[in-house]
C-alpha cells in the first residue's frame, strides 16, 4: 500500500505536477506523517488548553527522551526504540496521573517535578548514549529528522489517527466537560477519573508517535501552540477546534517540507515550531487589533 | 419536565455517621440525616460550617467515612443536576453558553454543527439567557453565570437537585426568575437540597431546614430553626434574617 503511495508520489513529481524532492520515499514518509500529526496534536491541544497543562504535554515529551536513550542503551534499533520509548512514556504519565490523585501538591507543581526528573534522567542517559552512538543520531532524537520517519512510524500513526477519531466522536464532550468543570462532569456521572487517565495516556502515546518528526525536545510545543494561537482567534469551541488543526497541520507540512524545497539545513522539529510560532504571533496581532475595535 | 408531574422519582437522600477529614481539618463529624424523596431542603449554617462539604459529599467529590447514599425508589439511579458555589471559568477560553449546554444535555460532539435542540432552547428561554447564548461563559456576570448553570442542572430533567448558594451574585429580579422555576420543579415531585443565605428564601420555600456548623447542630421547620438561630444568633451569618 505504501509503496503504491511512494510509486505515485514519485510519478507526479517525475511528470512535473510535484516538486522534485516528492520522489524521495523519506519526504514521503514524512509528508504523510504530518499529514496525521497535525490534526491530532491539533486536537489534543485543545484539551491542554482548556485543562490549563501547558507543562504536561511538555513533561512527556522530556520524558521521551529518556525512552529513547533507554532503548538504544538495552540494544534496540537506534532510529527506532518503540518498546522503550511507549513503555517509559506511558509508565511515566501515568505514574504522574496516580500520584496526582494521591497527594495535595498543585498539579502544575507535581508536572514541574515530573518534567524536571525526566530532563535530568533523560539528559544523564543521553550522555551515556552519545558514547556508543553516533552523536548525530542523538541530535534527531532532540529535534527530530525528516529522514527517519518510516512505514512503522506511518502505520503507528495512522493507527492513533483511527483511535483519536473514534474517541472525538464518541466522547469528546465528555473530555471537554471533565476539563472545564469536573465537579459538574461527575454529577453527570462522567467517568472524570478514567477521562484523565485515558488523556495523559493519549498525550504520551501521541507525543512518541511524533517524536521522529518533531524532535523529543519540542514535540510539546506543538500541542501547545496551535490550541494557544486558536483560543485568541475563535468565537467558539468548535472555531477553537478548525483552528488548532489548520495551525498545526500547516505547522507540521511546512515545518517538513520548506527545509527541503529551500534546502536549509534545518531539523524539521525547530523548522515546524518556528512556523507555529509565526502563527501564534498572527493571532496575538489579530487578537489585539480586534480587542482594539472592541 | 411535564412527565414528572405523574410520578416523582426522586430518592431519599441517607447520611450514616458521616463524616469528613481533610488534611488536618474536620469538616464534618458524625452526620445522621435523612432527606424525604420530594423534599425542599435547605441546609443552612455559618461560614465553613460544612455546608457546601455536605453537598459535595453526596456526590462523592470529597472523601468521607461513614456512609452517604441515595436511595432510588425504583432501584434504578436517577438523574443529578449540580450547581456548585461560584464555579469560576475561565474568560478567556472560547467556550460559550451554547457549547457548555451542549457538552452537558447532548451526545453529538460540540464540535459538530449545532442542530437546533428543542430541549435546550425551551431550557434557555426559561432562564432567559437565549440572548446571550453565543457569549462565552468565562465572561458573564456572576449572575447571569447562575442562571447558566441551573439551566444546565435543569436541562436533563434530573430527579435531584444540588445547589449550592444557587442565588448567589444574582440580582432581585433574577432572583424571582429563578425561584419561580425551582418551585415549579419542586411541585413535579422532585427533591431540591439547596444551601442558602437569604434566610427569607429558606424559611419561604424549604419544608426541613439543617442547621450545619460542623455537625447537624438542628434539624427541623423553618420556625424551628428560627428559634434556635434568636437563640444563638452571633456565629450565623445570614444575608437576610428578616
Amino acid at each position: 500500500m505504501l509503496d503504491s503511495i511512494h510509486q505515485l508520489f514519485a510519478t507526479l513529481a517525475t511528470q512535473g505536477w510535484l516538486p522534485e524532492m516528492f520522489s524521495y520515499s523519506f519526504l514521503v514518509n514524512a509528508f504523510l506523517a504530518s499529514l496525521m500529526i497535525g490534526p491530532l496534536l491539533g486536537v489534543l491541544g485543545t484539551l491542554v488548553v482548556v485543562k490549563r497543562l501547558a507543562f504536561l504535554s511538555e513533561a512527556v515529551g522530556h520524558s521521551a527522551l529518556t525512552g529513547v536513550s533507554i532503548g538504544i542503551l538495552l540494544g534496540e534499533p537506534i532510529t527506532a526504540p518503540w518498546i522503550s520509548l511507549f513503555a517509559f512514556s506511558i509508565i511515566f504519565a501515568l505514574t504522574l496521573q496516580w500520584v496526582r490523585g494521591r497527594t495535595t501538591v498543585p498539579y502544575d507543581a507535581l508536572i514541574g517535578v515530573f518534567l524536571s526528573f525526566a530532563l535530568a534522567l533523560g539528559a544523564a542517559l543521553l550522555m551515556v548514549v552519545a558514547k556508543k552512538v553516533n552523536a548525530h543520531l542523538v541530535e534527531q532524537v532532540l529535534f527530530g529528522s525528516v529522514l527517519t520517519a518510516d512505514s512503522q512510524d506511518i502505520v503507528i500513526l495512522l493507527t492513533m489517527f483511527v483511535l483519536i477519531t473514534a474517541l472525538a466522536f464518541n466522547y469528546s464532550n465528555k473530555a471537554y466537560l471533565t476539563a472545564l468543570s469536573p465537579e459538574i462532569a461527575k454529577s453527570l456521572r462522567v467517568k472524570t477519573k478514567l477521562h484523565d487517565y485515558s488523556f495523559v495516556l493519549l498525550i504520551a502515546l501521541m507525543t512518541v508517535a511524533a517524536v521522529k518528526i518533531i524532535g523529543a525536545v519540542l514535540v510539546g510545543a506543538l500541542l501547545l501552540i496551535p490550541a494557544a494561537s486558536a483560543r485568541l482567534l475563535a468565537s467558539n469551541l468548535k472555531s477553537m477546534l478548525a483552528w488548532s488543526i489548520v495551525i498545526a497541520t500547516t505547522s507540521a507540512l511546512s515545518g517538513v517540507l520548506l527545509p527541503m524545497y529551500m534546502q536549509w539545513a534545518v531539523p524539521t522539529g525547530p523548522a515546524i515550531i518556528l512556523v507555529a510560532c509565526s502563527w501564534f504571533i498572527f493571532a496575538i496581532t489579530v487578537h489585539s487589533l480586534m480587542r482594539k475595535k472592541g | 419536565m411535564s412527565k414528572k408531574l405523574i410520578e416523582s422519582a426522586s430518592p431519599s437522600v441517607v447520611f450514616e455517621n458521616t463524616s469528613v477529614k481533610i488534611d488536618r481539618n474536620q469538616l464534618l463529624s458524625d452526620i445522621n440525616l435523612m432527606i424525604e424523596p420530594g423534599c425542599w431542603f435547605g441546609i443552612v449554617g455559618p461560614n465553613g460550617g460544612g455546608k457546601s462539604t455536605l453537598i459535595k459529599t453526596i456526590l462523592s467529590l470529597v472523601p468521607h467515612s461513614g456512609r452517604i447514599y441515595l436511595d432510588w425508589q425504583h432501584g434504578k439511579p436517577g438523574k443529578i443536576g449540580y450547581v456548585p458555589q461560584l464555579a469560576p471559568f475561565d474568560a478567556t477560553l472560547p467556550i460559550t453558553v451554547l457549547d457548555y449546554l451542549r457538552m452537558v444535555a447532548e451526545d453529538r460532539p460540540v464540535w459538530l454543527k449545532y442542530k437546533q435542540n428543542k430541549k435546550i432552547t425551551e431550557t434557555m428561554a426559561k432562564f432567559e439567557i437565549s440572548n446571550f447564548s453565543h457569549k462565552r461563559i468565562g465572561t458573564l456576570s456572576t449572575g447571569e453565570r447562575q442562571r447558566v448553570l441551573l439551566c444546565g442542572a435543569l436541562i436533563n430533567e434530573p430527579d435531584i437537585l444540588l445547589l449550592d448558594e444557587p442565588l448567589a451574585g444574582v440580582d432581585k429580579q433574577g432572583h424571582q426568575l429563578i425561584l419561580d422555576l425551582l418551585d415549579e420543579y419542586h411541585k413535579q415531585g422532585n427533591s431540591i437540597l439547596m444551601v442558602e443565605h437569604h434566610w427569607h428564601i429558606v424559611a419561604k420555600y424549604c419544608q426541613q431546614i439543617a442547621l450545619i456548623d460542623g455537625t447537624l447542630v438542628e434539624l427541623g421547620n423553618a420556625d424551628r430553626i428560627f428559634d434556635v438561630l434568636q437563640q444563638n444568633p452571633s456565629p450565623l451569618d445570614f444575608a437576610n434574617m428578616g
